[in-house]
């Protein structure tokens, strides 16, 4: 496995784990007490371990054998990444279109502010699950 | 991804080339490992430009390391 599918692995983990906790506190009764303040504050904190995890994750890698660790992409990384950015891209279009659509039928603005971040998460999501794919498959 | 439709000697020419390893192989095409045992098992196609700095390297024509199948 080379060091970007691996980096991969390590977010797509990190962002499925923290937004998911996220996404469930927000749509469960465990949230309904929860002040706009913690959510932001919850979002910040995914975010900085989300960062934190990949850079520990770089860390320990490098570490193990730094001549896995390649800060460059090559040509093969480089197609893996067009591939995974084009597979996202008309899902989050049409989300962002959706959240607008929503907005203006006159769900409230934190709503859809969620419903945007949920679009770029599932977006983030598919390309690196794509990329995590193309990896596998060459 | 579907096969290539052509093969090559990567394989056969590293190590008639001082038994050289994908590492080494990557490291002088500015490719990871990883890369090469992908061009190697044939899923994925390298740019022209890859190709001719195989070529230079094992010091065969890009026809002999690359055969089309098609």
């Amino acid at each position: 496995m080379s060091f970007r599918e691996k980096m991969l692995w390590v977010a797509i983990t990190a962002m499925g784990l923290g937004f998911g906790f996220y996404f469930v506190t927000l749509l469960t009764p465990i949230g309904e007490n929860a002040t706009a303040d913690y959510y932001v504050g919850l979002l910040l904190s995914i975010i900085g371990i989300t960062i934190g995890a990949m850079l520990i994750a770089t860390l320990l890698l490098f570490l193990r054998d730094r001549s896995e660790v390649h800060f460059t992409e090559d040509e093969r990384d480089r197609d893996i990444h067009k591939s995974g950015t084009q597979m996202a891209y008309y899902p989050l279009l049409l989300g962002v279109w959706g959240a607008g659509i929503l907005y203006h039928h006159g769900v409230s603005t934190p709503t859809m502010l969620n419903a945007l971040l949920a679009v770029i998460v599932s977006a983030e999501m598919i390309r690196l699950g794509y990329q995590i794919y193309l990896y596998r498959k060459a | 991804m579907a096969q290539l439709p052509f093969t090559n000697n990567i394989r056969a020419l590293r190590f008639a080339h001082k038994e050289m390893t994908q590492g080494e192989l990557g490291e002088h095409l500015g490719l990871t490992r990883q890369t090469v045992a992908a061009i190697e098992q044939g899923k994925y196609s390298p740019s022209l430009e890859t190709a001719f700095r195989i070529a230079h390297i094992f010091e065969q024509p890009l026809e002999d390391i690359f055969i089309w199948d098609g």
